[in-house]
């Protein structure tokens, strides 16, 4: 792979139940440009399977704010997992 | 006036935050963590937060309800870590000129507070453990 296809870095941070589920709280990670919010979660989602097991759909910030799928990652961007708040889910 | 800390929470720290001559109303709201859930005997609570993004929440609440309720003045104060049964969890000050915007608006708060801003609880019982959002 040529190196300048990876020119988004992004940092994800992972909080309660899926901290655990990840096994850790912070990872970087490279992507294509043009990668969306939504390519990115089912990169992770392959990743742990274990996701599937989360009774609420995950919500995802983008540099503090709520995104949708269809956002683009800008080289620097934050992403945080986020279990939906407020509910009653178990994992 | 919209933090998140590990310190203990004292409601009168957070009442002296919006407390004014012009306002002849506080409400407080006090979150405590309950001892028993759906049937289970809590041991203790582990709050955990996004805290950048629950200050800037939080904030977000109170911008909400400066619009609707234009004279409120609010303060939330969100505790993290470790919590034990009995201990408050959240604070929330509302000072109004009237009781009546008081009442709403710190209902409101409590409300969206728990819709959009990133903060878990972690319940440890005596038989396991479980994440609520």
């Amino acid at each position: 792979m040529l190196l300048e296809e990876y020119q988004v870095r992004l940092v994800l941070r992972f909080f309660a139940g899926l901290r655990d589920i990840a096994g850790q709280s912070q990872m970087q990670l490279e992507v294509p440009e043009g990668t969306t919010v939504g390519r990115l979660q089912d990169l992770l989602w392959a990743r742990y399977p274990q996701t599937a097991s989360m009774a609420s759909p995950v919500l995802i910030a983008v540099n503090h704010e709520y995104a949708n799928p269809a956002t683009q990652l800008q080289d620097g961007d934050e992403i945080a997992f986020l279990p939906p708040v407020g509910g009653g889910q178990h994992v | 006036m919209f933090e998140v800390t590990e310190q203990v929470l004292d409601a009168n720290v957070v009442l002296r935050k919006v407390a004014a001559d012009t306002m002849g109303a506080v409400v407080t709201f006090v979150g405590i963590v309950r001892g028993f859930s759906e049937g289970r005997k809590v041991l203790y609570l582990e709050y955990e937060a996004y805290k950048e993004m629950a200050e800037k929440k939080l904030a977000e609440v109170g911008q909400e309800i400066s619009r609707r309720w234009p004279t409120v003045k609010v303060a939330v104060t969100h505790r993290v870590g470790h919590l034990e049964v009995g201990e408050a969890a959240v604070v929330i000050a509302v000072a109004a000129p009237h009781r009546g915007e008081a009442f709403e608006a710190c209902k409101y708060a409590i409300d969206r507070l728990k819709e959009i801003v990133p903060i878990w609880k972690k319940e440890v019982w005596e038989d396991g453990e479980g994440w609520i959002g």
